[in-house]
């Protein structure tokens, strides 16, 4: 399977196949104990082998959770790890579009992850042990009581396998035909739970409870009839293996005892080791739906994690502090996967200091130009330069999208993304620069205020202003404005312009916006529609995450 | 929680159970007495074989091919019971799970639409699924085994009375106290204290890395990822940590339960010679104490799952015990409006969601919609526009003012009569996964083809389902319908409902900009003389509006259209 597993964990297993070894053989010990106290219970020495025998069996049933633990926390960990590599990864816009829904890699990380780790981490070594333990079994009885006894159980084990394998492919269409429904029956509810706003906005519920009634009622109906042939299969295992086992042994026993070849008390040991024999089987049903989900989930991560792993090593994280520089894109080309070129020979080129506006109908290419600039997008051909060489955008610029996402948190640690070093005195400069700083100190806990899906809401100016803020305490070079003001009330934008204007000269400023308010206080403005010189009619303007629905969804304009 | 309250709780969920377990009784009694059944027949099996085995020595006589027939009757015997309980158990089974899910959607139909509108409804109701699944488990193939595993011993006591050897009763009777009662709850409190840390711990990394995904854009912007994995390694370790302790536990029972198992075999051999038995009874004995021991174990699953059991019970009802938030009127305030389109105004309205009081999404709106008018609502994400349209339908009721109907307060209007009245088409439409007739009539049971038809030319879909091989009898998939169609098909379904009053939320936003003018030009055709609420972010469909509210951070401006309606 696609994934790959830890030697570590590998030598678990193996120490885990053991110690189930060791308990077997400690509880044949046990048994044969018994039978000698069956028949003298006087036989002190006995006692001390049963002492012993129990001991030792204890101290290895005991440890096989432990090793089982520990070979799935590894195997956890690497699961989650390697995940939240393939997450952390996609550093592009490009990239981001690319990973699959946040819903599958989140339920993957945990409860995949979860799967995995019971399947690896304790599964394969039970499976194994389950189907080497009788063989064990065997050879001690081959060595204690006689081989042609072990010869004639070993034959009427192998029997079960082709008995029960044949009868469950007997009914394995049917069994198929079970899961299917009871499959679609639950999707079918759990439809008519998502679809309930819908039709009780319709007044239609009392028809939809009586449909999911009925529904529920053919299906079972249908399932017994399927129960009653394959249940069969319980019969016929009772009968064969376990009557067929316990059955050969006790007369063989009954054979050999009444000649004299055998003593009591192997007798009786032999009747209790052949049930040991079919202790295995009961097992394999329990843990087969752990066995079947484990898979499942192997597969569903082996599809979410890329086939070869990511080449680049992480983006670093400080930024270049500096004074303005001059930046630019030169000679790019760029289409997003499967469309048109939205730039092609494209050239920017902004002055160290300079606040450049750029314009142009909605689609034109403008937010890529900038997710270029700030290293979120790498061009196809061309290069992106900084103070005249060429860089990358992500240790110079500092960005402000239309929106802002607020991590679960405080605004403090929302800030500290920027500069996770930062000291308050810092946070607070960097809110005055962005004209926030009053208002959170309103707050009746200021900083420490808790933001994000649960917490208070900041309207949408003050969240602009707070990414404002972080923007500033990044203290980057090159400050880039994406339609940042365009869903924000008057005060705010204002309040936005007006710290951009005070950043003339000291920053470098590229700003994309629709409004006069911000397009006024640029320098120069660049209108992108008539430089890229072959503008597409519908193009994707920008990858938005669309969080309710949590998958990412390209906004046509 | 205080051991008081714990058995309270107990108390009144095993009542519950009981309760909702009664159309099921008898089945389930079917299934515990076939249980008991087959464990006595594999104790009879294994005792039988003992004592056949140690007297063929003991008296130098037996016949091998007697002793095999026995033995395999026996298993036959065990195997017809072990069918039957089987049989019985799944039909339980089935009929446990689809009354709860029919008994869970009437509630939760009672208490819809607003407990749908909840903040992640999609995890809560995935998680109640589940929880409705770990019921069924455990009623149907739990309870069972752990009833048969108090039975089925006392009928070995009662043997071993009978065939006069009451010092081996003593002995097996402790065992089985021991090992049905003791072992398997050895730690569970700790352990489940234990489990549901470790339940929060998975719920806090989802929560993390939901919340980094939807950032992913900054996280990358700034380089902060090993920061964001770096908070993750605390929870790890904790989370490690705590599942040590459970394999711990889980140890310790297995464990205790071998030794107790051994000490019961060895208890059995010293009372047996005790009582002066022979050593083919003594075999008879311990071998038939082994056979108790796969019942006794099904205590461990019981215990192991009654924890996580009693907390999805309390989840399923919570909700199920829930009252809805937009009750209808008692019968003297009752009033029905009239069939014609209503002014529907605001008055003082504020609202807040109810988990998070503290935010108003609307505050001191005052607005009135004119009877009959189209109303168009614009206004960023999270503005609060999409509340004006839950408030107008009724989904919630507001936290301060009033909603009015002709002057009449929304509360005093049946619910059934409102739903009826009232026409709704959501963001993100959910079409029925039948047919396209059936998604038509969802609002209109009655509507004949031809009206089926003339909705579907309105929304310009005639075409496309004409096209189609089973025309209105399409199944609708997932791949059948693009998110266009989608929303014009449920478009055409609101036509089809007719209300006084219609609340379009988003109801073009993924149409061209060709197909929305002409769609919205019919639906203004359509919908004369109705009170049209039509919520949106884009300006481009405004100028066919006969006035506009523009929303921004909970407040409401009105604006004047300056373009006649058509």
């Amino acid at each position: 399977m696609g994934f790959p597993i830890d030697r570590r964990v590998r030598r678990l297993t193996v120490v885990s196949v053991g110690l189930a070894w060791w308990s077997v053989v400690m509880t044949c010990v046990i048994y044969f104990a018994l039978g000698e106290l069956i028949v003298d219970p006087g036989s002190g020495n006995r006692w001390g082998v049963l002492a012993a025998a129990s001991s030792a069996l204890v101290v290895a049933v005991a440890s096989i959770p432990l090793v089982d633990d520990r070979a799935a926390r590894l195997v956890e960990v690497a699961v989650r790890r390697a995940l939240l590599r393939r997450i952390y990864g996609a550093d592009t816009l490009v990239a981001r579009s690319e990973l699959p829904a946040a819903g599958r890699l989140v339920s993957a990380a945990t409860d995949g992850a979860d799967k995995i780790a019971a399947l690896r981490g304790g599964f394969v070594a039970t499976i194994i042990g389950a189907v080497t333990t009788p063989l064990v079994v065997l050879v001690v009885i081959g060595l204690t009581i006689g081989w042609r006894v072990a010869g004639l159980l070993f034959v009427l084990l192998l029997l079960a396998p082709p008995v029960v394998g044949g009868l469950q492919r007997l009914f394995q269409r049917s069994s198929d035909r079970h899961r299917e429904r009871s499959r679609r029956l639950a999707a079918e509810f759990l439809d008519a739970l998502r679809g309930l706003r819908t039709v009780s906005l319709y007044g239609r519920v009392d028809d939809h409870a009586a449909h999911l009634a009925a529904a529920s009622e053919s299906q079972r109906r249908s399932v017994m009839r399927l129960l009653l042939g394959n249940q069969a299969i319980l019969f016929v295992t009772d009968v064969v293996v376990y009557g067929g086992l316990a059955g050969a042994a006790t007369a063989t026993a009954v054979h050999l005892g009444s000649t004299g070849q055998l003593d009591a008390p192997r007798a009786v040991a032999l009747v209790l080791l052949a049930v040991l024999l079919t202790k295995p089987l009961d097992h394999i049903g329990q843990f087969f739906y752990i066995g079947m989900t484990g898979v499942a989930a192997e597969k569903e991560v082996a599809g979410l994690l890329p086939a070869e792993p990511a080449q680049k090593s992480a983006t670093e994280g400080a930024s270049a502090r500096s004074g303005a520089v001059s930046c630019g894109v030169i000679d790019v080309d760029f289409a997003y996967p499967d469309r048109e070129p939205t730039l092609i020979d494209f050239t920017l080129q902004v002055g160290a200091g300079e606040i450049v506006a750029l314009t142009g109908p909605s689609g034109a290419g403008k937010s890529t130009v900038l997710a270029m600039l700030a290293g979120d997008l790498v061009p196809d051909r061309g290069r992106v330069e900084f103070g005249g060489a060429p860089a990358h955008g992500r240790a110079h610029v500092a960005i402000v999208h239309q929106q802002t996402h607020l991590f679960a948190g405080t605004i403090a640690d929302n800030l500290r993304l920027a500069r996770p070093d930062a000291s308050e005195a810092e946070l607070w400069t960097a809110l005055r620069g962005a004209r926030l700083a009053d208002e959170i100190a309103a707050l009746p806990r200021r900083l420490d205020t808790e933001v994000g899906e649960f917490g208070t809401a900041l309207s949408g100016g003050q969240a602009q202003r707070l990414s404002l803020a972080r923007a500033l305490l990044r203290d980057a070079p090159v400050l880039i404005l994406d339609e940042a003001t365009s869903h924000v009330d008057p005060r705010s934008e204002e309040l936005i312009a007006e710290t951009i204007a005070s950043l003339a000269g000291r920053k470098t400023v590229v700003l994309a916006t629709h409004s006069p308010r911000l397009a006024a206080l640029a320098h120069r403005a660049v209108d992108i529609g008539s430089t890229s010189r072959h503008p597409t009619e519908s193009v994707i303007d920008d990858v938005e995450m669309n969080r309710e629905t949590e998958t990412i969804r390209r906004v046509r304009r | 929680m205080t051991e008081h309250t714990l058995t309270d709780g107990r108390a009144s969920q095993t009542r519950w159970l009981l309760s909702f377990g009664r159309p099921v009784l008898w089945p389930l009694l079917i299934s515990i007495a076939c249980r008991v059944a087959e464990l006595a027949a594999g104790a009879a099996l294994l005792g039988y074989a003992a004592h056949a085995a140690v007297s063929a020595v003991t008296t130098g006589s037996g016949s091998a091919v007697s002793v095999l027939l026995v033995v395999l009757t026996l298993a036959a015997i065990r195997g017809v019971f072990h069918y039957l309980e089987h049989y019985t158990g799944h039909w339980v089974a089935f009929r446990v799970l689809a009354m709860m899910r029919v008994f869970f959607y009437r509630r939760l139909a009672a208490l819809a639409p607003a407990i749908t509108y909840r903040h992640r409804t999609g995890d809560l109701l995935g998680r109640v699924t589940r929880d409705i699944d770990r019921l069924e488990v455990f009623f149907a193939h739990t309870v069972v085994p752990a009833v048969a595993a108090v039975v089925m011993p006392s009928g070995v006591l009662l043997w071993l009375i009978v065939i006069g050897y009451p010092g081996v009763a003593l002995a097996v009777g402790v065992s089985v106290v021991v090992l049905g009662a003791g072992v398997p709850f050895v730690g569970r409190r700790r352990v489940g204290r234990n489990e549901a840390a470790i339940v929060a711990h998975l719920g806090t990394v989802s929560a993390h890395l939901a919340d980094s995904i939807a950032g992913l854009r900054e996280i990358s912007a700034f380089g902060a990822a090993p920061e964001r994995m770096r908070t993750l390694d605390r929870v790890e370790r904790d989370l490690a940590v705590r599942r040590r302790v459970v394999a711990r536990w889980s140890a310790a029972r297995v464990a205790l339960t071998r030794v107790c198992q051994v000490g019961a075999l060895a208890a059995v051999v010293v009372t047996a010679h005790a009582g002066g038995a022979d050593a083919a009874t003594i075999a008879a004995m311990v071998a038939v104490m082994f056979a108790t021991f796969p019942a006794l174990e099904a205590v461990d699953a019981f215990a192991a799952l009654l924890g996580s059991t009693t907390s999805s019970l309390r989840r399923i009802r919570e909700i199920a015990d829930g009252t809805s938030d937009t009750p209808g009127p008692s019968t003297a305030d009752a009033w029905h409006p009239p069939e014609s389109a209503p002014e529907i105004r605001f008055d003082g309205v504020a609202f807040a969601h109810p988990g998070r009081p503290g935010r108003r999404v609307l505050d001191r709106v005052d607005l009135t919609l004119p009877a009959g008018g189209f109303v168009g609502v614009v206004g960023p994400t999270g503005s609060g526009k999409s509340t004006l349209g839950a408030l107008a339908a009724r989904i919630w009721d507001p936290v301060v003012g009033r909603v009015l109907w002709d002057g009449h307060d929304l509360r005093h209007i049946p619910v059934d009569v409102l739903r009826d009245r009232v026409t709704v088409v959501d963001q993100d439409p959910y079409l029925l996964p039948t047919s396209i007739a059936a998604n038509l009539r969802l609002g209109a049971p009655e509507a004949t083809d031809e009206r089926l038809w003339e909705a579907l030319h309105a929304v310009d879909l005639d075409t496309f389902v004409r096209a189609m091989p089973d025309g209105l009898d399409t199944a609708i998939s997932d791949r059948t319908l693009s998110g266009g169609q989608r929303q014009r098909l449920a478009l055409a379904r609101a036509i089809l409902h007719d209300g006084a009053v219609i609340v379009v939320d988003e109801g073009t936003g993924q149409l061209d900009a060709a197909t929305e003018a002409r769609v919205v030009a019919r639906l203004r055709r359509e919908w004369a003389g109705r009170t049209v609420l039509w919520i949106t972010h884009r300006e481009s469909t405004l100028d066919r509006c006969d006035m506009v509210c523009r929303v921004r951070d909970g407040q409401v401006i009105v604006e004047e259209s300056t373009a006649s309606a058509c």
